[in-house]
């Protein structure tokens, strides 16, 4: 398998607290990566820094067999295939749930393709029945299932989760799974970053833990999580 | 070079008072996300208030200092329970329409009980000035001065010495854990906007022995001080008062080099270069957008 | 489809040709010319109002310096009449390009940031020109304002002897606008700006480049008030920096918009159709300079407040939904039962 992205070295600090520090990882293309560590460990600031919010201080990230430099703007980088989601949901809370898809479809294809891939995205996510419903009145999971479909209307090669089954009862975590083992069918290459342990075991085919900024362990999700230093890192780490 | 540094005491003297309504902007913004807009219009109000009790009790300036704090923290909780409390945690451009709709309606409201006629708080020091070597400095100006470093030290101590500095902190922080902790947010936002615009108030009376009372006296200030804010990195009080003193210099130097009303244009031309170079403000951070 | 055709026609084509009808046959009944200004006001108030709502209503982008667009247009026009006698449809093309420059500055520099920044800089904006054009004597007559004086009515001068034409004009302009508003709405730079205004976060994180597609709206509508600004400088003939380059002017157009309803097509003319009245009949009655103005404040504080959807949610379908339910004819709409069908189907 090629390599999608690769981190090589990065680093960045706020006022002197080292959120991410020599860090390197790859992700493989078609893979669902697992990407796990404590509360605090840096996994948010990890997809800051890929997304382009930060630009690391040391270190690069390659997407695509691209380096990603400082003229790589968020925009740019969502152009060349990437995608990610927020830990709250945030659907653009003034339209449908058509809509909210059907804007962000308009940026590749005219008006009429952008129906078509409104409506193929609605069919792929199942989420037909709530075409007409405002926005601002979706249960929980559901926007955040929205918050999916907008990031499939650009098609995308590459999408990071940040914590999307975080406030689900099991039923919807299965619906879950279901919806990312289709996408990933579909030839989307996941990075997924979780605190729910089992569902990291259930969806992902590898997976890496960092602590405290730091690379921690990287291998087969359930080898992974028994691992002594990941056992420490999880339990000891929020009690020191 | 006389000018030059005539220009820069005038200039720390004017603003200091932009440094207090900025600050007083500041520590309503810092707890609730919400930029007062009708700054300008209390500041305004502050000058009738002193107008008003001096027409029945002959006080001067500041003799009227705690009576006109008293009447606008009243003036300040009623709007509040009546106006700003509907919207908070609504949309940014809900909080932004309440506050200029509120400045509209205070601006408006004076000339309906005062009449539109300018009016003035007479006061025996308002030529007075003291001299320093070859350079002079206003009294009325020096006093606002420094009544406005007092109060905006007084507040910083406040916010991060006091009990209710820390309850303001982590209301800001996060609402809902600090209800938890048993802090009552509705009053904690309350008594921020008490506090900034009761700052704003002193500052609008501090200049009635120089200015006439009118009901636009306030806007300039306003406008200023909002600039100020937004350069000193909205939030940050340090930053507010640091860069009302700047913005009061460079409109006295571009005064003294041009023309009275140069000084404005000077401000914004600042205003813009230092964001398009600068973008989070002079004490910025590392976010970008876009 | 034919019903829809037929249910679109009714609904929407019948009703508002009526109106327009209505509309242009009124000057016939009337003899009072104060009346016909009144709704000229009214007409070119909903026409800065449209404008207004293309970046602050459908992009959330609060501007309050659409005074000056406005002032760009009336000054340009009473000063070339003034100074060379020219006509102010040579203006509209010089307002046109002064507004887009100007629009273009601020923009630039101010939407790289979301937040407060944009209003905060068009209020001190407003406020520099307001005391420029106060400070300038020599060139715009200072606080004492300019006038343009009558020299016989003539289309080409926009100079007439009663305010009748100008009822006529500014009622094409006010269609006119709509239109490019509506089309607006429905274009690529409509969705995105919609979209900016729900979350422009998430706007960002999908790809969508804000700060160019606020600049586009706030350029448009700009451009669109500094034309309307040649009409309104050519109806009232006497410019002011106080009155039209001040905050309160720009308060003035965005109350209009409040109350009607933001981010709606037809909400600034609702709002400009009550409140102008209003402040009219206000005017009368109070004749005060403030009471009246008072009532700009206390609308926008108001509507804000108890439904900031403004009063044209009053004729929205979920309103008459939610009375119809209130009154417990229930009847649950089909749109309702899918929505249910969705949450079972889940």
């Amino acid at each position: 398998m090629s390599i999608l992205l690769e981190a090589n070295d990065i680093s960045i600090s706020f006022g002197g607290i080292h959120a991410v520090q020599n860090l390197s990882f790859q992700v493989k293309k078609g893979e669902v990566l697992g990407f796990i560590g404590p509360n605090g460990a840096g996994k948010s600031t990890c997809i800051n820094l890929i997304t382009g919010v930060y630009m690391p201080d040391t270190g690069s990230i390659t997407f695509d067999g691209v380096k990603l430099t400082e003229k790589h703007t968020i925009r740019e980088r969502v152009h060349m295939g990437m995608g990610r989601t927020f830990q709250t949901p945030r659907p653009f809370g003034n339209m449908t749930v058509y809509d909210n898809i059907f804007t962000v479809a308009l940026q590749q294809n005219s008006f009429a393709a952008a129906h078509e891939k409104t409506k193929e995205v609605l069919k792929l996510t199942e989420m037909e029945h709530w075409a007409d419903v405002a926005s601002a009145k979706l249960p929980i999971e559901m926007r955040k299932w929205l918050d999916l479909a907008r990031i499939l209307a650009n098609d995308p090669k590459f999408i990071m989760m940040d914590e999307v089954m975080a406030g689900l009862n099991p039923n919807e975590m299965e619906n879950s799974f279901a919806l990312i083992e289709r996408l990933n069918q579909a030839g989307i290459t996941i990075l997924f970053i979780e605190h729910v342990l089992r569902a990291v075991v259930r969806v992902c085919s590898r997976v890496i833990v960092i602590n405290e900024g730091r690379f921690l362990a990287e291998g087969e999700p359930r080898e992974v999580l028994d691992r002594p230093e990941v056992i420490e890192a999880y339990i000891g780490g929020k009690r020191s | 070079m006389w000018i030059f540094t005539q220009s820069i005491i005038n200039g720390i003297l004017a603003g200091g008072v932009y440094a207090l309504i900025a600050v007083g902007i500041t520590v309503i913004f810092g707890v609730m996300r919400l930029v007062n807009f009708a700054s300008g219009a209390f500041f305004t109000l502050s000058m009738y208030l002193g107008y008003f009790v001096y027409s029945f009790t002959g006080w001067n300036c500041y003799q009227l200092i705690p009576a006109v704090a008293i009447l606008s923290a009243a003036v300040a909780y009623v709007t509040f329970k009546f106006t700003i409390s509907p919207v908070l945690g609504k949309s940014s451009d809900a909080t932004i329409l309440v506050t200029v709709g509120l400045s509209f309606f205070l601006q408006n409201l004076v000339i309906v009980l005062f009449g539109g006629t300018a009016l003035t708080l007479p006061s025996e020091i308002s030529n007075v000035s003291i001299r320093i070597g070859e350079y002079t400095l206003g009294l009325p100006r020096t006093i606002a001065f420094m009544v406005a470093i007092v109060l905006v030290l007084g507040v910083s101590l406040l916010v991060n010495k006091s009990n209710f500095g820390r309850s303001m902190r982590a209301t800001a922080e996060n609402p809902e854990v600090a209800e938890m902790l048993g802090i009552k947010s509705r009053r904690v936002y309350t008594l921020a906007w008490i506090i900034g615009i009761v700052m704003t108030s002193i500052g609008g009376l501090l200049l009635t022995p120089i200015y006439y009372v009118n009901n636009t006296v306030g806007a300039p200030f306003r406008t200023v001080s909002l600039m100020a804010v937004v350069l000193g990195g909205l939030g940050d009080i340090r930053g507010a008062f640091i860069c009302g003193l700047l913005l009061g210099i460079i409109e006295s130097v571009f005064s003294a080099y041009f023309s009275a009303y140069i000084g404005l244009l000077g401000i914004f031309i600042v205003y813009l270069i230092i964001f398009l170079f600068k973008p989070q403000g002079i004490f910025g951070r590392k976010e970008r957008v876009g | 489809m034919k019903t829809e055709q037929k249910k679109k026609w009714i609904h929407q084509v019948l009703p508002l040709s009526c109106i327009a009808i209505v509309i242009l046959l009124l000057p016939f009944g009337i003899q009072s010319n104060y009346i016909i200004t009144v709704a000229v006001t009214c007409f070119l108030f909903s026409c800065f109002g449209v404008c207004w709502n293309m970046i602050s209503g459908y992009g959330g982008q609060i501007s309050w310096c659409h005074a000056v667009f406005v002032s760009i247009g009336a000054y340009t026009t009473i000063l070339m009449n003034n100074l060379a006698g020219w006509s102010p449809f040579i203006a509209i093309p010089v307002s046109m390009i002064l507004s887009f420059i100007i629009s273009t500055v601020i923009g630039k520099i101010s939407f790289r940031y979301r937040g407060p920044f944009f209003s905060i800089t068009t209020i001190a904006f407003a406020e520099i020109v307001r005391v420029l054009l106060l400070n300038f004597r020599d060139f715009t007559g200072g606080s004492a304002g300019i006038t343009r004086p009558y020299i016989g009515a003539s289309f080409w001068n926009l100079m007439f002897e009663n305010d009748t034409p100008f009822y006529y004009i500014s009622f094409v302009l006010m269609v006119g606008v709509v239109y490019i508003t509506y089309r607006f709405e429905k274009s690529k730079t409509g969705y995105y700006l919609k979209a900016i205004k729900g979350d422009e976060d998430a706007a960002i994180s999908l790809g969508i480049d804000t700060s160019r597609i606020k600049l586009t709206a706030f350029q448009l509508s700009a451009v669109l008030t500094a034309v309307i600004g040649v009409f309104y400088g050519a109806f009232i003939n006497y410019v002011q920096p106080n009155t039209i380059c001040g905050m309160d002017f720009s308060v003035q157009i965005g109350s209009v918009v409040i109350v009607g309803g933001l981010g709606t097509v037809w909400g600034s003319m609702i709002g400009a159709f009550i409140l102008i009245p209003l402040i009219e009949l206000a005017n009368i009655l109070l004749g005060a300079q403030g009471g009246a103005q008072l009532l700009y404040g206390l609308a926008l504080i108001f509507v804000v407040i108890a439904q900031p959807r403004g009063v044209i949610y009053l004729f929205s379908k979920e309103n008459r939904d939610r009375i119809a339910q209130k009154l417990g004819k229930g009847a649950k709409k089909t749109s309702e039962k899918i929505r249910e069908k969705g949450r079972e189907d889940i």
